[in-house]
């Protein structure tokens, strides 16, 4: 280990990625090769081996044959897959017209790297033309598949069913039909996502003559009926005026030419309705707290500003890339026979309370015109282009990424008009996504790798973007969110390591005499944290330099308190002794057997002082209650201690005593002694604390609520600005939270299954069934369609839920199996079989049909027992954090007033109340459920202002 | 917020390599199912000095770890390059396929690719000097790899003749 820090690191920069890639790819290839030589060899040795090989290869040639037809199988997908490749539609060896095909054909129309796009809708019209009777309801489906998924080429989909349209005299008709269908549907079921994208496409429609104007004014206006409805929260009227508002750049323009006074009337109502939106949800989704350099504007204030600018500009525009265009002879000529059409009257879904709309957004900007290079101008933030660009690059975040690769390529392929400076934007919007309250969109990770992919197709360009966006956000830390700066020390420190954690550090020396708790301060200490956390301790002292040292992690060792004090402490001698028996694998008898003859000392009287942190009360009643936490702290001080060489040491040790810890631990404060020790221990591994303590609720050693309390208890008070306390509070809300929705879901599904077997008995009129004693796969003829489907349901949730439900079961397990787990690799899994099993029989096995039902009764009472009691527990440990939260937060006001210091001025506040907010609003879903308790038992007038006032705006959030 | 995908174009990241485990017990096509239903990766291109720890800050970005097999030298029973992560959910697992493969970790590109599933055996390199086979066949000098290789060391063919 000791060399780790003398090691060689090859390559550098941000080119030599290709070169990797390329040794990787060698390598691979080589090992491919030395497989063959490993054979070879063994054929000319002569060992029993030898002979056992030499009965293979009779298989062996088939088996290659399979993995040859695989791997071309594989390669023609990848084939099919490479966006970089122009296809042909229909090439010469393809005669036959496929959906894959047609997909294929369809989907890659018009990525950015096609450059033939006019050639390529000709001749894809044409193809579709010729197959339209034998394949049309492939083709339509696959075209409103397009527009669902693909919404930055929407244009380029209205062109080509303006194309058809235009060429065969039913297309229109067919097409509106299954649109208007599709979009219905998206309505009932309230896919807003779907909506929007449909009804920006029926607008875009209007330019290729396919439907009428007259309709789409109609559209916007019940759209905007929303406006009018009483008792209806602000959300749900901002959705659907945001539909007819991101539709506006598209049909704007024609929809002025032909009713004007129509369109001017929607934009009054508009008007009027944006002036009179309450904004109390603004501040708990802002960035920064400080709306200078940038405004951050609400979405719907923004979008609305840029729309009444567009229409002073007379709705020209120049970004939207409009195809439908360059084929004016075919679309606009006189003598096309084509019909415009209405659309049907839709009619809007009524609201429901539970339903959970889109929550508002801002507008994330950290870019003006005056950041960026001379030769480029960057659109004003109320110009409709800005808007556009950035939608754009939205959508192909959305759309690709799953695939970060083709993402960037894509990113890169945007062609903005009029100098607009394209990466200054992308990296604008990806921050924007990262940054995005309560949660991003999608995996942080995948905005890290998106960034490290564009810096590798732009090495010289992006990078540099990339870091002056760093230096700005880093001058603007002190009015950034904490769960923003949070997210962008984890971004930066996996950036950085993916860099040989280059950076300019002296450009951030002159903050070091900051308060060491100031946001910048902490921004670098916990950046520094991470980065050893990716890396190890040595490497980071080797990068900072010398002037960072005190902000640098100290070595994340263990400290064994029963080892390194003298005089040793009392106890000591136990401890040694524990940890002597734990490396001979002693049985949880024979530890407790020792544990049991420790003395104790507040029965004895005896004032020697003692080795748990919390024993120094002299309360007789508690008497029994510490000496039983001394007995805890030495077993948990030595076991960890037995087991800090890694992760997996630890982990083995803990579930090899895990009978042990339910015996010695029963109530909240015997597993808050448990989270002590284990603090005494690894104060300076703060991802082994997050580690540990994942464990232990995930092995019920510890309930969620003890973690709760424990966070806010005295000991860990001075931690409690640092990150990764609330790493470990949110993973595990994150674990109370997978564990009601897994009983939901089950409960969910034992209603489904109830409900078709009441149908079932009631429509089966055999009182009993020959085939009624069958195996599995038999079930009986009257469920049998829907029985299979239910197990599938139930074998892929189980893993999903695994987190904290196969150690459940370990509870009732004797030890020997509790042991057995951690050595024997697929354990878990034969538990979650069995498990799986269980459940299966329970449905399968074919007593007769009353019995059955019975079954699934009994089983969905204890389901149902289960979800309120886990609903319950989750109640409780929210009304823990909020509890704890407030009186934290008071005790620190108070002494603020006594010491007569501003309490804003402190960066402390600042840290607590932003994390409140966090908590508010990333588990909103599950704390609107308890709003109403939350408000009549602590949100209440008499708390601080600056305390209600963060509940306030998260009750606005969804008004 | 979306559950909007595109249905088979962008799986390539997830799509099964062409190395499949010659000492799978079972058939092909056994394999490969396992493979696609499959929550753990193996991860090769490790620097042999790191550790478990930076392993989980990495792949714990992806989804919620379950546990992570240190690929083991079968002699020195030192870490020799290459692990097993498995996840609880296939879905987290995907992540990582998407996200983590072919970037850096400890300054090396690594490689994330299914794997059946952990089976006891696994964790040791299978090469004759036992760590992995690769490293018996690379020809240059990898520092976070124990140097040059071992096979091409001219003292240790000598003593293989002998």
């Amino acid at each position: 280990m000791a060399t780790k820090g003398g090691r060689n690191r090859n390559g550098g920069g941000y080119s030599d990625d290709e070169d990797d890639d390329m040794n990787n790819k060698a390598q691979q290839r080589q090992r491919s090769t030395s497989k063959h030589h490993h054979h070879h060899h063994h054929h000319h040795r002569s060992d029993r081996r030898h002979i056992q090989q030499q009965n293979q290869p009779a298989q062996q040639p088939q088996q290659h044959q399979q993995h040859h037809q695989q791997q071309q199988q594989q390669l023609q997908q990848q084939q099919a897959y490479d966006p970089n490749k122009r296809r042909k539609f229909g090439g010469p060896d393809s005669d036959e017209l496929t959906e894959d095909k047609l997909q294929i054909a369809l989907f890659s129309l018009g990525q950015k790297v096609d450059t033939a796009l006019e050639q390529t809708l000709r001749d894809l019209c044409t193809t579709l033309c010729n197959d339209l009777t034998k394949h049309k309801k492939v083709i339509l489906h696959l075209l409103n598949q397009c527009v669902q998924l693909t919404p930055e080429r929407v244009t380029i989909y209205s062109t080509l069913v303006g194309l058809l349209h235009a060429s065969v005299i039913t297309f229109g008709s067919d097409f509106i039909d299954t649109c208007i269908s599709a979009f219905k549907e998206a309505l009932a079921e309230y896919k807003f996502e779907t909506i929007q994208r449909y009804i920006r496409f029926l607008s875009d429609l209007t330019n290729v003559k396919l439907v009428s104007t007259s309709s789409i004014i109609k559209l916007y206006e019940t759209l905007l009926q929303t406006t009018t409805e009483t008792n209806v929260p602000q959300v749900r009227t901002d959705f659907f005026v945001a539909c007819v508002l991101i539709s506006l750049p598209y049909s704007g323009k024609i929809l002025s030419e032909k009713h004007n006074t129509e369109l001017n009337r929607l934009l009054y109502t508009i008007d009027k309705y944006v002036y009179k939106r309450s904004k109390i949800h603004v501040p708990i989704l802002q960035v920064w707290t400080s709306t200078e350099p940038h405004p951050q504007e609400e979405y719907l204030d923004c979008l609305w500003a840029q729309i009444k600018r567009l229409n002073q500009d007379e709705w020209a525009e120049s970004q939207i890339f409009r195809p439908y265009y360059t084929y004016a002879d075919t679309l606009f000529s006189d003598i096309s026979a084509s019909i415009v059409h209405d659309l049907p009257t839709i009619i809007l879904p009524a609201h429901i309370d539970s339903l959970n709309y889109p929550l508002p957004k801002i507008v994330f900007r950290m870019f003006d015109y005056t950041d960026v290079p001379e030769q480029f101008v960057l659109p004003g933030a109320h110009a409709i282009e800005r808007y556009l660009i950035e939608d754009e690059i939205s959508n192909i975040i959305h759309t690709f990424h799953t695939e970060r690769k083709d993402c960037a390529i894509q990113l890169t392929q945007i062609r903005p008009k009029n100098k607009i400076p394209l990466n200054y934007m992308i990296v604008e919007v990806i921050f924007g996504h990262l940054f995005k309250l309560p949660r991003p969109q999608h995996l942080e990770l995948f905005y890290g790798s998106l960034l490290l992919e564009l810096c590798k197709l732009q090495p010289s360009t992006l990078p540099p973007v990339l870091v002056q966006a760093v230096d700005m956000l880093f001058e603007r830390l002190n009015t950034m969110k904490t769960s923003c700066i949070e997210r962008f020390v984890k971004w930066f420190s996996y950036h950085l390591s993916n860099f040989q954690f280059t950076w300019a550090w002296q450009d951030w020396i002159n903050c070091l005499d900051e308060n060491p708790e100031s946001p910048k301060i902490k921004f670098i200490r916990e950046t520094l944290q991470r980065c050893m956390r990716l890396s190890f301790h040595q490497r980071v002292i080797d990068f900072v330099p010398e002037q960072f040292y005190k902000l640098v992690p100290n070595k994340p060792s263990p400290i064994f308190k029963f080892e390194e004090v003298d005089p040793p402490l009392f106890g000591s001698e136990y401890a040694q002794l524990l940890t002597k028996k734990f490396k001979e694998r002693a049985a949880a008898d024979d530890i407790l057997r020792i544990l049991n003859t420790v003395p104790n000392l507040t029965k004895d009287d005896q004032a020697l002082g003692s080795a748990s942190s919390s024993s120094s009360t002299a309360n007789p009643s508690s008497t029994e209650l510490t000496y039983n936490m001394v007995q805890i702290d030495l077993f948990v001080s030595s076991l960890l201690w037995m087991g800090s060489k890694s992760f997996t040491h630890s982990f083995a040790s803990l579930a090899k005593y895990h009978q042990l810890f339910k015996v010695l631990i029963e109530t909240e404060e015997q597993q808050i002694q448990v989270l002590k020790s284990m603090y005494e221990i690894w104060p300076n591994h703060q991802q082994m604390m997050v580690v540990l303590v994942d464990k232990l609720v995930k092995t019920q050693i510890v309930e969620c609520s003890a973690v709760a309390n424990w966070i806010f208890s005295s000991e860990l008070g001075s931690e409690l600005t640092n990150f990764y306390v609330w790493e470990i509070l949110t993973s595990t809300i994150d674990k109370m939270n997978r564990q009601v929705d897994k009983y939901q879901t089950e409960l969910l599904d034992l209603r489904l299954q109830l409900n078709i077997s009441a149908a079932v008995q009631a429509t089966t009129v055999a009182p009993s069934h020959p085939d009624v004693n069958r195996s599995n796969e038999e079930a009986m003829p009257s469920i049998e369609e829907k029985i299979p489907e239910e197990n599938k349901m139930d074998e892929s949730e189980i893993p999903a839920a695994a987190a904290v439900d196969d150690d459940e079961e370990e509870e009732e397990k004797p030890a020997t199996s509790t042991l057995k787990r951690r050595h024997e690799s697929d354990d878990d899994d034969e538990d979650e079989q069995k498990s799986t099993e269980k459940i299966q029989s329970m449905q399968i096995s074919q007593p007769p049909m009353d019995e059955a039902t019975a079954k699934l009764h009994e089983k969905y009472e204890i389901v149902e027992e289960r979800l309120s009691h886990a609903r319950e527990q989750q109640k409780k440990l929210y009304l823990i954090v909020f509890q704890r939260f407030i009186m934290t937060l008071s005790d620190f006001l108070n002494e603020c007033e006594t010491k007569n210091v501003d309490p804003v001025s402190t960066p402390w506040l600042k840290w607590i109340i932003e994390r409140l907010q966090e908590i508010f609003i990333l588990y909103h879903e599950q704390v609107f459920q308890y709003v109403s308790t939350f408000e009549s038992l602590i949100f209440t007038s008499d708390i601080d202002f600056c305390i209600l006032e963060v509940f306030q705006q998260f009750c606005a959030l969804r008004a | 917020m979306s559950d909007l995908t595109i249905p088979f174009l962008f799986q390539k990241s997830i799509a099964l390599s062409s190395y499949r485990d010659r000492q799978f017990r079972g058939s092909e096509g056994d394999q490969d199912q396992k493979l696609l239903a499959s929550t753990t990766l193996y991860i090769g291109n490790l620097s042999f000095f790191t550790t478990e720890e930076q392993i989980h800050e990495l792949f714990s970005r992806a989804g919620d770890v379950k546990r992570i097999i240190m690929g083991l030298d079968k002699i020195e029973k030192t870490p020799c390059g290459f692990c097993f992560v498995e996840y609880y959910t296939r879905l987290d697992a995907e992540r990582a396929m998407r996200y983590i493969n072919q970037t850096r970790l400890d300054d090396r590109i690594i490689r994330t690719d299914w794997d059946a599933g952990f089976v006891d055996g696994r964790q040791f390199g299978r090469g004759r000097n036992g760590g992995q086979v690769r490293d018996e066949y690379r020809k240059d000098y990898d520092p976070g790899r124990g140097g040059f290789s071992k096979r091409i060391n001219p003292a240790l063919e000598m003593e293989k003749v002998v």
